[in-house]
């Protein structure tokens, strides 16, 4: 089953899907895509039109930072959180818990039986 | 790798983006890496190479949109260094306000910068300045029907009963009008019949005059327009309280002694007698022949401090009141006796029955330069046009604002209302006409 989420569903989790690629280890911009794509199952294809100006964005809110290095034998910009990005992670990771379980009591009902 | 499609399609970005060379060459940088970097992927899973970049390309999504979504990124940016910029502006120049506030000496004869002084008589009707988050919520909806009711209107009724004027003024203004049961009497009822012609008058002043026959009349209370009788205008819970900014207004006051047969009128330059030159004595003579030598000098120039020192020495000398001069001459309490001189003014010349001292239940009080007045409406009205008139008059003729003091301001001694008019309880008649005398013989030698 590699059907796609609704780009609707995504727009309000994909900078903490970024945030959360980010938390274990610094990564550039193809290995972010990739990893978020293996992470989950192919459903999470994020454009790289969407994902640069992204990546950009929460440079510029300081939640990572960048910096360009060569050292995998091709220059190439990485990224990885900044401590107010661990904090922001943290604190939305937590929201989408309660977020989940409450849309999981709500739609329980109509699941399909597994 | 150097592919046609590769570099015109970061071209058309680049292009698109409008930044900087550097940005763009930063930006078109890192997307190579990742076309460069899908393409090795995808040739590596057996795809031939054409066919790799077509793909990696397709992948990447529109160009126009990618701009976009950059476009966005940086004007985001943008506006943010700008309202930081803007904030900084904004913290820096309230600093430099409040450092000049600060530093202004309070005893300049030209005041401190002109602050809210044209609230006074103004029509905010709140405090004179913002406490935490701005005037109480009352306060804010008495503001909003203080300036309706400076509307003009007319009003032309004839036999109309009350409640129909009172829904038409309603539907006009967009305020709210009620009856007081419990303070209203016979005279004015729903049905009671209006006879009325006034045009172009302010709804406030139509509304009083057209109360009046009914013995009725209003106040404003939670943004609300409460018709009462007059008779009742002064119970407490109808009285309204009114802050006035007057700090510019105290500092443009300037005390000197009082001395009525020689003029002593505010206005009028009075003379001083007994300058800094007056010192501990307490005796007449001595007192009023410093005044006598320094006389001429320090009739026009004495200003704060100095005048002061000039009023107690002129105290001494004409009631014997026995107090030294020494430490009275100090900012502190020259602003301190001016309040007093202001307080006893307005109370003498304002409804002066009406007051807590004269066995009224009006009170007003001078906190920090903030004269807070409670009083009836038409006490608070009246108080407005004496200050905005005072203030008017003082402003246009700089340096006039001379208040004759006959004894040290204290709430109980004599003050310039009472000193500008004679045969008011005024100054001690007898210490008057003494100093007259010896002014004038000081004079003649």
């Amino acid at each position: 089953m590699t059907e796609k989420f609704e780009s609707d569903l995504l727009r309000g989790s994909l900078d903490l899907m970024v945030l959360s690629v980010l938390a274990s280890d610094p990564q550039y911009g193809y290995s972010i895509q990739k990893r978020l794509q293996e992470a989950s199952r192919e459903k999470v294809r994020l454009p790289a039109g969407t994902l640069y100006p992204l990546l950009h964005r929460l440079e510029a809110d300081l939640l990572i930072r960048s910096w360009l290095d060569s050292s995998t034998g091709r220059q190439r910009k990485w990224y990885a959180l900044t401590a107010k990005g661990k904090k922001r992670l943290a604190a939305q990771a937590a929201q989408w818990q309660q977020y989940a379980d409450c849309m999981k009591s709500l739609i329980g009902n109509y699941l399909p039986a597994s | 790798m150097s592919n046609h499609e590769f570099e015109n399609y970061l071209k058309l970005i680049g292009k698109l983006l409008q930044l900087t060379r550097g940005q763009q060459a930063a930006i078109s940088e890192e997307l190579r890496d990742h076309l460069e970097s899908r393409v090795a992927e995808l040739v590596d899973d057996g795809v031939s190479q054409q066919e790799a970049v077509s793909r990696a390309i397709e992948e990447f999504g529109d160009a126009a949109i990618m701009a976009k979504n950059f476009q966005y990124v940086t004007q985001l940016k943008r506006r943010r260094w700008m309202m930081r910029f803007a904030t900084l502006s904004m913290a820096g120049l309230f600093m430099v306000a409040v450092l000049t506030m600060a530093m202004w000496p309070t005893t300049a004869r030209f005041g401190t910068p002109d602050t809210a002084l044209a609230q006074i008589g103004g029509m905010s009707g709140v405090g004179p300045q913002e406490i935490g988050e701005g005037p109480s919520a009352a306060s804010q909806l008495d503001a909003q029907m203080e300036q309706k009711l400076k509307r003009p209107v007319t009003l032309i009724y004839d036999q109309v009963p009350w409640k129909e004027v009172e829904s038409e003024l309603e539907e006009q203004f967009g305020i709210n009008i009620v009856l007081d049961q419990s303070a209203i009497d016979d005279s004015l009822t729903a049905d009671e019949p209006i006879t009325f012609d006034l045009r172009s008058i302010p709804l406030e002043h139509g509304l009083i005059m057209m109360l009046k026959p009914k013995n009725a009349t209003f106040i404003v209370d939670h943004g609300v327009m409460v018709v009462i009788s007059r008779d009742n205008s002064d119970r407490p819970e109808f009285l309204q309280t009114k802050m006035y900014d007057c700090r510019e207004l105290l500092n443009k006051m300037i005390l000197v002694p009082s001395s009525r047969s020689l003029g002593g009128k505010p206005g009028l330059p009075s003379p001083i007698v007994g300058s800094h030159a007056a010192g501990k004595s307490s005796g007449e003579p001595r007192a009023v022949q410093a005044g006598g030598n320094e006389q001429q000098r320090d009739q026009e120039t004495s200003v704060g401090g100095e005048g002061f020192g000039g009023a107690a020495g002129a105290g001494e000398g004409m009631g014997g009141m026995g107090m030294g001069s020494g430490g009275l001459g100090s900012p502190a309490e020259n602003i301190e006796t001016k309040d007093n001189v202001l307080l006893d003014l307005l109370k003498s010349m304002v409804q002066s029955d009406s007051w807590r001292e004269n066995g009224g239940i009006a009170d007003a009080r001078i906190v920090n330069g903030i004269l807070i007045v409670n009083q009836t409406r038409g006490g608070i009205s009246a108080v407005d046009r004496m200050l905005q008139d005072l203030s008017f008059f003082i402003n246009s003729q700089p340096g006039s604002a001379k208040f004759p003091v006959g004894v040290e301001a204290s709430p109980k001694e004599p003050m310039p209302g009472a000193a500008s008019h004679p045969g008011a309880n005024g100054g001690d008649p007898s210490g008057s006409e003494t100093d007259k005398n010896t002014v004038e013989t000081a004079s003649d030698k």
